[in-house]
């Protein structure tokens, strides 16, 4: 800096001036980031915690046995189908050494949901052919917490 | 006995086996995840084993159990899994250590968990198809 400049051009090129703004910028995409993953966490236990709490009013709104029942039956089987193609499909992918972009995490996604839906829907079927009116909700202290 | 025909029983069977193999694997997944993210991450949660994305997206959960679940298949197939991925990593682990004990169970409870959910599956088609030609 020699002495030939004015103050304000000794300003506008001063090294500390110049990186205080990129060190700002980082800290809130650092923050970005960490805010990201708090919200996907509680995002997914949100999800987890919204599907069983709907479940749950179903059970409690209906007044028919048999769809409460129903009701119970299509929850669980569509949570364990669904969690164990996540689980298959994680290790699918971990051996094939495909990174996980946008369009892999959207197809883990829909086809979770696609085979809860059916898992849980098949189930129910089968409760409703075999179950023989077996009162699940009442047996397992389900109707008790929803209610 | 005899109240019960085979398929309310067979039905019975898959359902709680469906429910508490499924709530052992989750369990079990979560803790397995506490212990050897701990354990692994270090030596192995970096380039060339991932990508950079890699990277960042197995740090976001449900994304971050897709590691564990690599790390499991890493102590049960060696071998395998270091030709696939961990290149040139020597894990020293013991064949009858607790982490490849438990790394097993998880795979034999995920096995079973398949069976009996394609069991459940397999039959409802059957039984939806079954309907289907009874109402024609």
């Amino acid at each position: 800096m020699g002495s030939s400049k004015s103050a304000s051009e000794i300003l506008r090129i001063s090294r500390s001036k110049g990186t205080a703004p990129t060190h700002m910028l980082k800290h809130q995409a650092d923050r970005l980031l960490r805010i990201s993953k708090y919200a996907s966490r509680g995002g997914g236990v949100l999800l987890a915690t919204a599907s069983l709490g709907v479940a749950c009013s179903d059970i409690a709104h209906t007044d028919n046995i048999q769809e409460k029942n129903e009701i119970l039956v299509e929850t669980v089987g569509g949570i364990f189908t669904g969690t164990l193609y996540g689980v298959v499909t994680g290790a699918m992918i971990f051996i094939a050494a495909t990174p996980v972009g946008w369009v892999a995490a959207l197809v883990i996604g829909v086809g979770g949901v696609a085979w809860s839906y059916l898992g849980g829907k098949l189930a129910k079927n089968i409760y409703s052919i075999h179950g023989n009116k077996i009162d699940l909700v009442s047996g397992l202290l389900v109707g008790g917490v929803c209610k | 006995m005899s109240e019960y025909s085979f398929g309310t029983i067979a039905f019975y069977a898959l359902f709680f086996g469906e429910a508490i193999f499924g709530i052992g694997m989750i369990v079990l997944l979560h803790v397995m995840h506490f212990i050897l993210t701990r354990k692994f991450d270090s030596l192995l949660f970096k380039e060339p084993y991932f990508r950079k994305n890699e990277l960042f997206v197995y740090t976001i959960w449900p994304f971050s159990l897709i590691r564990t679940i690599g790390y499991m298949l890493f102590l049960v197939f060696p071998d395998y899994v270091k030709r696939k991925r961990f290149k040139d990593v020597e894990l020293n682990l013991d064949r009858g250590s607790a982490l490849v004990f438990f790394s097993q169970l998880f795979l034999f409870v995920v096995v079973v968990e398949s069976l009996l959910v394609l069991a459940m599956i397999g039959w409802g088609l059957v039984e939806m198809v079954l309907s289907l030609i009874r109402l024609q």
